[in-house]
């Protein structure tokens, strides 16, 4: 764990309000931008992020200073968003995603190719979503996912390795694929 | 050079190391249909993440968290205080009811004050005052209990024995008083026994319940 990381937590424990709000501060995008990405729907994000924050701190007297600080919110961040998902009725449409992005007056290749990998990474399964999430778009190394999700290195690997390839087949069965030499069922 | 070793090395391209493909690998992906469609899905991969842009926060959303933690910390610790009003009043309750319940059943026909083994001295503190006068009343209670108690088993062993024959009444004769001697010696170990482990009892809840009462800031508003 980083110096600054136990400085904030010996304040936050102290119960300094400034170092509550850097702590939040320091991570809301993480968990804000996870809890978008597993649950497909903004106000739901808000919702968990909330629960997770307020999680975080009713159990930072018990959290072990040893380890570091962004893998054990990030695993709560996961579970929270596991528990909402088994909550939820419904499942949102995608089209969330569009407000997400900004307008461009003609179509634009790499926006259209990002939201593409939206919807390719919003059908795998919640695992998968979560380690392709934390590794790809907030370059979490492997041994802190592992640490967030309370599983060995290997498995986060091969994880990652299956919603790569589940993703990368998608791409190609949309066609997004700039050249493709044969046509793949 | 075969597909799984293609696929191993793109998964370390798309974990970021730096792989310049071989000859081998080269003439692999011309020949391989499906790895070259790989490879190609895994630099479109790569490409789209780079333009990917992460979720923006709404605004005032870390000023909103921070308010949030703080009345959930604050409602924590209303929480906790109630608690231990709660389980001091109970604690004051019990001892309460205790004491209560032996002023109200005793009624000795000498009209004697009961003995007790600690008698408070004149200048003794309030507290211990206090406790020592509990711990009477419950000697004075445990005492009574045994006394009936020992007026039944002889009412019961009598009743046992309706009609004796003459050698074994003489036997009961000789035998009865040792037996009953033996259980009233057993009684009174008994009571002194119930005594020594309730007097604990009673003094600490007695501190406790004078604690809540005057100690603390709460119940003083």
């Amino acid at each position: 764990m980083s110096v600054d990381d136990a400085f904030l937590v010996r304040g936050c424990l102290r119960g300094e309000t400034k170092a509550l709000h850097d702590l939040i501060e320091r991570f809301q995008s993480n968990v804000f931008g996870l809890c978008v990405r597993l649950l497909h729907h903004r106000q739901d994000a808000e919702d968990v992020t909330q629960e997770v924050f307020l999680r975080v701190f009713r159990s930072l007297n018990r959290w072990d200073s040893t380890r570091p600080l962004k893998p054990w919110i990030m695993g709560i961040t996961v579970n929270r968003c596991r528990t909402w998902l088994g909550q939820r009725a419904r499942r949102p449409e995608l089209v969330e995603y569009l407000q997400d992005t900004a307008a461009s007056p003609k179509a634009d290749d790499a926006v259209e190719l990002a939201k593409e990998i939206q919807v390719a990474v919003a059908e795998l399964r919640l695992e998968y979503q979560s380690v392709f999430v934390m590794y790809h778009e907030q370059g979490l190394p492997y041994e802190d996912i592992a640490g967030a999700l309370g599983k060995p290195v290997g498995t986060i690997k091969t994880w990652l390795h299956r919603a790569r390839l589940e993703v990368l087949d998608r791409l190609r069965r949309r066609g997004m694929i700039s050249e493709v030499d044969d046509e793949l069922p | 050079m075969n597909c799984l070793e293609f696929q191993e090395l793109l998964q370390r391209r798309l974990d970021g190391e730096l792989i310049v493909f071989s000859p081998d690998v080269e003439q692999h992906v011309s020949d391989c249909s499906s790895c070259g469609g790989l490879q190609a899905s895994a630099q479109a991969l790569l490409d789209g993440l780079q333009a990917l842009t992460p979720p923006q926060c709404p605004a005032n959303l870390a000023d909103r968290l921070t308010e949030l933690v703080l009345q959930d910390r604050r409602q924590s610790l209303r929480r906790q205080r109630l608690h231990l009003v709660v389980t001091g009043s109970l604690a004051a309750s019990v001892v309460g009811l205790a004491v209560g319940g032996y002023l109200l059943s005793s009624n000795r026909p000498d009209g004697t004050n009961p003995p007790s083994a600690v008698r408070p001295q004149p200048g003794q503190a309030p507290l211990a005052k206090s406790a020592a006068d509990a711990q009477q009343a419950l000697t004075a209670l445990t005492r009574r209990w045994v006394g009936q108690a020992q007026v039944q088993a002889k009412v019961i062993l009598t009743a046992a024995n309706p009609v004796e024959p003459p050698e074994v009444a003489k036997l009961a004769v000789a035998v009865e008083p040792l037996e009953m001697e033996a259980v009233a010696q057993t009684l009174r170990q008994t009571r002194v026994d119930v005594v020594a482990s309730v007097q604990p009892v009673a003094q600490t809840t007695r501190r406790a319940f004078s604690f809540f009462v005057h100690e603390l800031p709460v119940l003083k508003k």
